[in-house]
């Protein structure tokens, strides 16, 4: 390159513009205002989801209650159950106020031999896109729980 | 100076547009930011009033799978659990003991609000404390704790817990079933004593 050749370039280099710094801060301010209202979208869903997870966990655990209770008086029959517990299926966990309550749905399957029973407990509720939850448990049928010697 | 009068700097229209621009940014930023800390602070909130609530429904399931007798008082709101459990002493030799564990709902003195408590009792150790309310993230409290006998053996659970903090509620209901429990003694139904 001759020596004008050098001096057209760094030249033209000089009157490039690039970003301002005012550019640069208003780039960042945007970018980090998106960023905080999709994390705090996504914090209300989890909160919500992980609550209603809690509760049919525990309506599940009641089922299995009281199979194993029947099952501890040898009066547990191979089937389909509905909801055997007392327990409100409509729940208010995870909604909001003025919402209506979610519902949740279980479905039971008792199959097995005379000893061993596989109980398998499906616990869904009316949210879109929300997967049900399988819980499986094996329970040995009894006619006595207690031992006389207790 | 000639040097000077050539450097560009902001025009003033240029500012002028500029500075509202950059307020409003900051002022959605500044909102943004007050909301996403309400948020967070309202999650850990609902984060501990869940774990808590947990909590408690695990503890008494637990003790009443291990309970021989169990028994509904104060209309519904304190279970007793008779379990035994071995000690050693210092020869290690064991030892059969009786250990009564009590969950009630307690409002303390000083306090407006209830919270559940555990009483153990046992040869050795006598000690009462709270399970709930002990978060300073959570500030949590109870609003209904109540026990039943589904059938003769399954011991049905209604916890309802809310949050100082949020107003966030949590109620979760469930059953246990206690296989070494004959039948479940509620005081609320005297046939059942």
């Amino acid at each position: 390159m001759t020596r004008s050749g050098v001096f057209a370039a760094v030249m033209k280099h000089q009157n490039e513009r690039g970003f301002m710094l005012l550019s640069a801060v208003f780039l960042t301010l945007i970018v980090s205002t998106a960023a905080m209202i999709l994390m705090n979208v996504q914090a209300k869903v989890q909160q919500r989801d992980s609550t209603l997870y809690l509760t049919a966990i525990n309506l599940a655990n009641e089922q299995f209650a009281i199979l194993e209770s029947r099952a501890a008086e040898n009066n547990l029959t191979n089937g389909s159950y509905n909801f055997l517990g007392e327990s409100d299926l409509k729940s208010l966990n995870g909604v909001k106020e003025d919402s209506p309550p979610v519902v949740f749905n279980i479905k039971t399957t008792v199959s097995g031999d005379d000893t061993l029973k596989k109980v398998k407990i499906t616990v869904n509720w009316d949210i879109k896109n929300t997967p049900p939850i399988e819980f499986e448990k094996i329970i040995a049928t009894h006619k006595e729980t207690v031992n006389e010697g207790d | 100076m000639k040097e000077i009068k050539n450097q560009r700097g902001f025009a003033l229209i240029e500012f002028a547009i500029a500075l509202p621009l950059l307020i409003l940014l900051l002022h959605v930023l500044g909102s943004v930011s007050l909301s996403a800390w309400k948020i967070s602070r309202e999650q850990v909130a609902d984060y501990v009033l869940e774990t808590e609530a947990q909590e408690v429904i695990e503890r008494i399931t637990t003790d009443a799978r291990a309970a021989y007798e169990i028994t509904i008082k104060k209309n519904g709101q304190r279970v007793i659990f008779m379990c035994h459990t071995q000690t050693t002493d210092k020869l290690l030799t064991f030892e059969n003991v009786q250990d009564t564990r009590i969950y009630d709902v307690h409002t303390p003195k000083n306090d407006v609000y209830s919270h559940v408590y555990f009483k153990h009792t046992d040869d050795e150790k006598n000690y009462t404390s709270p399970i709930t309310g002990k978060s300073s993230y959570g500030e949590t409290f109870i609003k209904r704790l109540e026990f039943s006998a589904l059938t003769k053996n399954v011991l049905h659970i209604t916890l309802e817990m809310d949050n100082k903090v949020t107003g966030q509620m949590v109620k979760l209901s469930t059953a246990v079933f206690a296989p070494a429990c004959p039948k479940i003694i509620d005081t609320r139904y005297p046939d059942n004593d």
